[in-house]
């Protein structure tokens, strides 16, 4: 209750935001090496993902520089405007206020998250994290060159009922440090209890998981009550086969980073419409597929497979 | 859950979690009604700067000038020092016998900060903190400092670490938001030829407990 009903200083909140992102770090990388040796242990470390975490580290590097840029010059700058100037109220910053920001950060992160799968630009980017075969700690450090974009519009609107910008960014930080350590194979199922509220490796798992009926489930970040109310959960039955479609067979980082866009734009090029150009920037990535299959049947007269009209 | 109902209830989560943050404990809301009063032009005279307050008073530098007499200074900010009156000022915080080097007064300032028992306490709109600088002894290296709020301005009783009757004080600095070094010159503007009853630090604070406006006062024999 001490801490709850405690007030804080900016520079407490921002003193821990740095803190616990570098510690934080150093301890994800422990763990990586745990995981590796545990590879190495059981014969299933190999060439290829040593090469695909390494190219996850840089993908990290890249967006690192890219998100720091743009706290430079807009983002940080954003929130400050937004919570002097259009805030219906400013709250304090107590441990209550601070609680409730995580909780309402999660749940901004799934809409965000539920956005960057549903929407075609948004796609090219996150993509990138989903690309890979592999599911170890690094995978998530394995970031898209606008990753660090979307959080702005989804965040934001904690900025205007009154949450202090340093909260909300410690609480979009917490948010991502707990799902970093929900990727791993390492930990198969928690008890049935945490199962049902929080997000876990097995939850995780399945988002990042290409088989048919687990496709676009499991957005959450740290609770995973979100997607058991909005109906978009799965549980994890069978084994997970990672990464996305069409394979991109690659940890070459520049392949990685950018794969996303260079999909993006090659389709938009070879559309036929503004229309439909348009509507490759909005609909989503299982949109577009469905459109290539009704193309490439209706120049080759064979059949297709349809998505599921939720995926679409 | 179709995607209507899904935004319609995540509204409705928002609102709850927002409505019960409205109930916090008064203590914390305090700190707000604070800001909006202490930023206001007729109680502050803001002096526009963008420097961003310290957690702690950048006053506890001022022992940094090691208050040496300069009677030069006398001479020209004589004529711009006004008088002000200050209630009584019956401090609970904390106290101590001290030296006037910065890592002592800065020390002094983390063990109030973590007086909790007092923040919780605070039930008024206006939080001033004060620092009171008295007993100096012969080449002001050192004094008794006490740091705290005024009783008034906490709930319940406690014990009172320092008590200075309404008086007529001389104003060194007028309340707004000082550099270090503005507030060390400010101390070079005491009359050390006179006898020194005590110093008065006064300082404005907001929703989180920074300094948005400092004042400071002398109070003569």
């Amino acid at each position: 209750m001490e801490f709850f009903n405690r007030v804080f200083t900016e520079d407490q909140v921002y003193g821990f935001d740095l803190w616990i992102n570098d510690w934080f770090f150093v301890f994800a990388m422990a763990v990586f090496v745990v995981e590796l040796l545990r590879y190495a242990l059981l014969s299933k470390i190999t060439w290829t993902m040593l090469g695909d975490s390494i190219t996850n580290f840089i993908t990290l590097a890249a967006t690192s520089g890219i998100n720091a840029l743009m706290a430079a010059f807009f983002y940080v700058t954003v929130f400050y405007i937004v919570y002097e100037q259009f805030s219906i109220i400013q709250l304090p910053i107590s441990g209550w206020t601070i609680a409730a920001c995580i909780i309402l950060a999660d749940l901004a992160y799934y809409w965000e998250h539920r956005f960057l799968h549903r929407n075609g630009f948004a796609w090219a980017t996150h993509t990138v994290h989903h690309s890979s075969p592999e599911f170890n700690i690094s995978v998530a450090y394995r970031h898209g060159p606008l990753d660090g974009f979307f959080p702005l519009f989804f965040h934001l609107p904690l900025a205007v009922i009154g949450f202090n910008p340093l909260v909300i960014f410690l609480s979009e930080v917490l948010v991502q440090l707990y799902q970093t350590l929900l990727h791993t194979e390492a930990v198969k199922k928690l008890p049935r209890p945490i199962e049902a509220v929080m997000n876990t490796p097995s939850h995780h798992r399945v988002h990042h998981a290409t088989n048919r009926q687990y496709l676009d489930k499991n957005y959450a970040g740290i609770f995973i009550i979100w997607d058991r109310m909005f109906g978009t959960f799965a549980e994890e039955k069978e084994a997970v086969r990672y990464g996305v479609f069409p394979r991109i067979n690659s940890v070459n980082p520049l392949k990685v980073y950018f794969h996303g866009f260079t999909k993006l734009f090659r389709q938009i090029a070879q559309s036929d419409s503004w229309g439909h150009r348009l509507q490759l920037l909005y609909r989503s990535p299982g949109w577009a597929w469905q459109k290539e299959q009704e193309k490439k049947n209706a120049s080759e007269n064979g059949d297709y497979v349809t998505l599921p009209k939720e995926l679409l | 859950m179709n995607l209507p109902s899904s935004i319609v209830v995540s509204g409705f989560v928002i609102a709850s979690v927002w409505f019960a943050l409205l109930f916090q404990p008064e203590a914390v809301w305090a700190q707000v009604e604070a800001t909006q009063y202490t930023l206001d032009p007729q109680e502050v005279n803001q002096e526009a700067t963008s420097t961003k307050p310290s957690t702690l008073p950048e006053t506890t530098s001022i022992a940094a000038a090691q208050v040496t007499p300069n009677a030069g200074a006398q001479e020209t900010t004589l004529t711009l020092q006004a008088e002000v009156s200050l209630p009584k000022l019956s401090l609970q915080g904390v106290s101590l016998e001290t030296s006037l080097q910065p890592e002592a007064i800065a020390n002094l300032w983390l063990e109030f900060a973590d007086r909790y028992d007092l923040h919780r306490r605070l039930n008024k709109s206006r939080i001033n903190s004060y620092a009171i600088y008295r007993n100096f002894n012969s080449d002001f290296s050192r004094a008794l400092v006490s740091i705290g709020y005024n009783s008034t301005d906490l709930d319940g009783s406690g014990e009172i670490a320092i008590q200075l009757a309404e008086n007529q004080y001389t104003e060194l600095l007028s309340p707004a938001q000082h550099s270090a070094e503005k507030m060390a010159t400010a101390w070079q503007d005491i009359d050390y030829t006179r006898e020194l009853e005590a110093i008065v630090e006064q300082h404005a604070l907001n929703s989180s407990g920074q300094v948005v406006a400092s004042s400071l006062y002398v109070l003569y024999r």
